[in-house]
């Protein structure tokens, strides 16, 4: 659209590499006031080269290219279609979002010294991600969730600056998340030692002449390290802590995007290397998703109810909608795939929103406990309605985003006559009434401190809580967007033209 | 002779992991850990595949084994009494795990077999062609360098972020008088260790170059000699003091040389693109095996800086660090 076509050929493999090397240049910078500004323009460039790749991709084109010049399979591809393209933005519009808010966020809990490295490791994150969701080599997946996961452990601990606790998180994290990238990398060697190939296209087409004893085992050792990572029950575990005891900042990051990345490769294994939406290596996983998520969804929200930490309770609300994006996949089918990314992407939108108000509170206020929110809704009444809106989105409230993503799993339900599921995403919203009205009680009725610190937001977070604020509302009166971008995707994966 | 070898190793293996398992001095666990690492490096030469059986040597025994330690001076050296119990549950999930390994592992063609996908697919592109394409004798450094040596700058990045992990976590660490039983290496008393060292520290830093020269002949490249490097200003640290090393290489310049040792591997990629190549195109810099030299040259060194300075860094920061 605006970058030159020298430009535009690269942009594949740009988005990746552009914040991947300006993490070292930000990491050597001293001055933690010229490394935050460098970090926000590297990340809002790659905005720019996300924006490029999905108009690129947005009529079914796919784009290949060979990194080295060595054609796939004896090298490396990177292969972005649509759902890569759209998965490509979501990350670095996040990143570029944190970036913005990250050194008012930082400011408080970090040595000025540090700030720089931190910034990096953002960067690093991001970078790490948006790696996975574009490239078409499955080994290569596996080098970019160790960028991915290191940098994630390095965010969620420097949360110790205000409580020591985030080591352990970042402890807890790095060890479930080491043995799941083992598991990872087992079902890799599994699948390569029967085709020879680690190109995920090339492997999806040699994998019927493949053993199959060795596909069942690779593949449910591949599902395990990718149900770890995505929280699926029981091997959430890990989550709740780390959400709870990062940075808020880097908090809003991690719940917009690590876990929806995990969901991108069950997405694109079951269907590049696997062939069978929803299944993975002739194991039918797919059959698992809808109980294993509703039990998330009615969990996740039952638990968010006894927390007493903002950041904790949206942590369980996370692991609930990740629920609803697992029942949407195992429903399958074009309706079900398409339902899952309107949900991703709506989610990200209203839990980043709720989130970057979190991280503005925490700013201010020093904490994000329940009890230490008295008064709020007097005393920071702009935060407090950024609040009631993400809160009102998560119920599924009519003309909030969050209604949209309800509305389109209910319907693959209904028209699947699976009633369980449809119950169980209608009970769950009244579970989520209960624990988003903890929040108003925090933060409206309680009697207000008289000592809690003066002012209203810091004007950093307006842009960032502004925008997915905005999104949250926009999206849900206005839902075209996401969901032809959504059923798109959905089209392409399925091979069918709309 | 070579697969009774194999299976004196590996129930070796075995019978350390169950060891460590029941071992509550940490101190043990982590020796224990580093004649793990031994006994793998024999099983990667059994299996031909020296390249991984140095870095091995290296890292998994060395570096991680000292680094280890480090940690352990000060945390305590004896597991707390109370800790989180052994459960059924994780027995049971272990169990079942190994199980599907071996299930999975019967039907898989067997080790080396010529007619196995994995020697049929693309393998003969690389054992056919590399001289050609590459000019190089050793083929793994082709796949590592060039075939597949975007995920080599990953790796490369990832040696970057745990560094940086590392640098934000024990950041501000104050330098501190040492305490007894902890000093140096004493003139008057440690005598062996002291000529030993200074006799060892030379040869390894003349093996690192080589390693690095020659892993287009032989085993090796940067990664190796990186660790090598490391290890041998680990080991110079260790018997002469923290103060010495620091004194030798202090950390601001290690900061700087790991970042520009990933900024010349990815740099590598830029350049290639700037003349109109894609990404990592060694070919960019000369048609035909010349190119790719001046290339995997580059990327090599890229490598070997990073590791090298992360290596002695991360052992910087953990031994000035002092006990909470």
């Amino acid at each position: 659209m605006i970058l030159p076509d020298a430009i535009l050929a690269h942009a594949a493999v740009l988005v990746v590499v552009l914040p991947l090397l300006a993490a070292p240049i930000v990491a050597l910078i001293r001055d933690h006031r010229i490394a935050a500004p460098l970090a926000i323009l590297i990340a809002l460039a790659s905005v720019v080269l996300a924006l490029e790749l999905v108009n690129a991709t947005w009529g079914g084109e796919t784009i290949s290219y060979a990194l080295g010049n060595w054609q796939a399979p004896i090298g490396i591809e990177y292969r972005v279609d649509l759902l890569s393209a759209a998965m490509a933005l979501l990350l670095t519009v996040s990143g570029s979002l944190a970036a913005l808010m990250m050194s008012t966020a930082i400011a408080p809990e970090m040595a000025p010294g540090d700030r720089p490295r931190l910034y990096a490791a953002l960067l690093l994150c991001m970078s790490g991600l948006t790696g996975i969701v574009v490239t078409g080599d499955l080994f290569n997946v596996f080098v970019f969730l160790e960028i991915s996961s290191l940098a994630t452990y390095v965010l969620i601990a420097s949360g110790s600056g205000r409580d020591r606790r985030a080591l352990t998180a970042a402890f807890d994290y790095l060890i479930l998340g080491a043995t799941g990238a083992t598991f990872f990398v087992i079902g890799i060697a599994f699948l390569y030692v029967v085709t020879g190939t680690l190109n995920m296209a090339d492997l999806g087409e040699r994998i019927s002449d493949a053993g199959r004893r060795a596909v069942i085992v690779g593949s449910s050792f591949l599902f395990v390290g990718i149900a770890l990572k995505a929280a699926m029950l029981p091997l959430h575990r890990w989550l709740p802590n780390a959400y709870a005891y990062a940075p808020t900042v880097m908090a809003t990051f991690l719940a917009m995007t690590a876990t929806k990345v995990s969901i991108y490769l069950m997405i694109r294994l079951t269907d590049v290397v696997f062939h069978t939406p929803g299944e993975l290596g002739r194991v039918n996983f797919a059959a698992l998703m809808p109980p294993v998520g509703l039990a998330m969804l009615v969990f996740g929200s039952a638990i968010a109810v006894t927390a007493k930490d903002l950041k904790r309770l949206l942590a369980f609300s996370s692991i609930a909608n990740l629920g609803l994006m697992l029942v949407a996949l195992g429903l399958g089918g074009v309706a079900g795939i398409a339902a899952a990314m309107i949900n991703l992407f709506n989610h990200a939108i209203i839990k980043g929103g709720m989130f970057a108000t979190a991280t503005a509170i925490v700013h201010r206020r020093g904490s994000a406990r329940l009890d230490a929110m008295a008064g709020l809704s007097r005393q920071m009444p702009v935060a407090f309605i950024f609040l009631v809106i993400g809160g009102l989105a998560l119920i599924g409230v009519p003309l909030t985003a969050g209604f949209v993503s309800k509305l389109s799993v209910v319907r693959v339900a209904f028209d699947l006559g699976d009633w369980t599921v449809a119950g169980g995403i209608l009970l769950s919203s009244l579970i989520t009434v209960a624990y988003v009205w903890r929040i108003f009680e925090a933060t409206m009725l309680a009697e207000p401190r008289s000592d809690a610190p003066k002012g209203d937001m810091h004007p950093a977070f307006w842009l960032p809580v502004g925008l997915l604020g905005a999104g949250t509302i926009v999206f849900g009166i206005w839902s075209a967007p996401v969901i032809e971008l959504s059923t798109r995707i959905a089209h392409q994966m399925a091979g069918v033209t709309p | 002779m070579e697969s009774l070898l194999m299976i004196g190793l590996l129930a070796a293996l075995g019978a350390i992991a169950i060891t460590v398992a029941f071992m509550s001095d940490l101190l043990v666990v982590a020796m224990l850990s580093g004649i793990f690492s031994f006994t793998c490096c024999a099983l990667f030469v059994l299996f031909d595949a020296p390249d991984v059986a140095f870095t091995e040597a290296c890292v998994g025994a060395g570096v991680s084994t000292v680094l280890t330690i480090a940690a352990i001076r000060l945390v305590g050296r004896h597991e707390k009494r109370g800790g989180r119990r052994a459960s059924v549950v994780g027995l049971v999930v272990a169990t079942v795990c190994g199980l599907a390994l071996v299930y999975g592992t019967l039907e898989l063609p067997r080790f080396g077999d010529p007619a196995s996908p994995a020697s049929t697919h693309v393998a003969p592109h690389y054992i056919e062609e590399s001289k050609g394409e590459i000019g190089i004798p050793n083929i793994v450094t082709s796949v590592l360098g060039s075939y597949r040596g975007y995920d080599t700058m990953g790796e490369t990045v990832v040696v970057f972020t745990a560094a940086l992990g590392v640098l934000i976590l024990l950041g501000g660490a104050q330098s501190r008088p040492l305490g007894r039983g902890e000093a140096p290496a004493r003139r008057d008393r440690d005598v062996i260790l002291r000529t030993v060292a200074t006799l060892f520290i030379p040869m390894t830093l003349f093996l690192a170059p080589y390693v690095q020269f020659h892993g287009a002949y032989s085993p090796g490249g940067g990664f190796q000699a990186g660790a090598i490097l490391g290890g041998a200003l680990i080991l110079y640290g260790l018997v002469f003091g923290i103060d010495a090393l620091n004194k030798m290489v202090p950390e601001r310049i290690l900061r700087v040389i790991a970042a520009l040792g990933v900024l010349l591997y990815g740099g590598t990629g830029v350049v290639t693109m700037l003349m109109g190549h894609a990404f990592l195109d060694y070919y960019a810099f000369g048609a035909g095996p010349s190119g790719q030299a001046i290339g995997l040259t580059a990327i090599e060194l890229g490598v070997f800086m990073t590791v090298t300075c992360v290596m002695t860094l991360l052992f910087q920061r953990f031994a000035i660090r002092g006990v909470m």
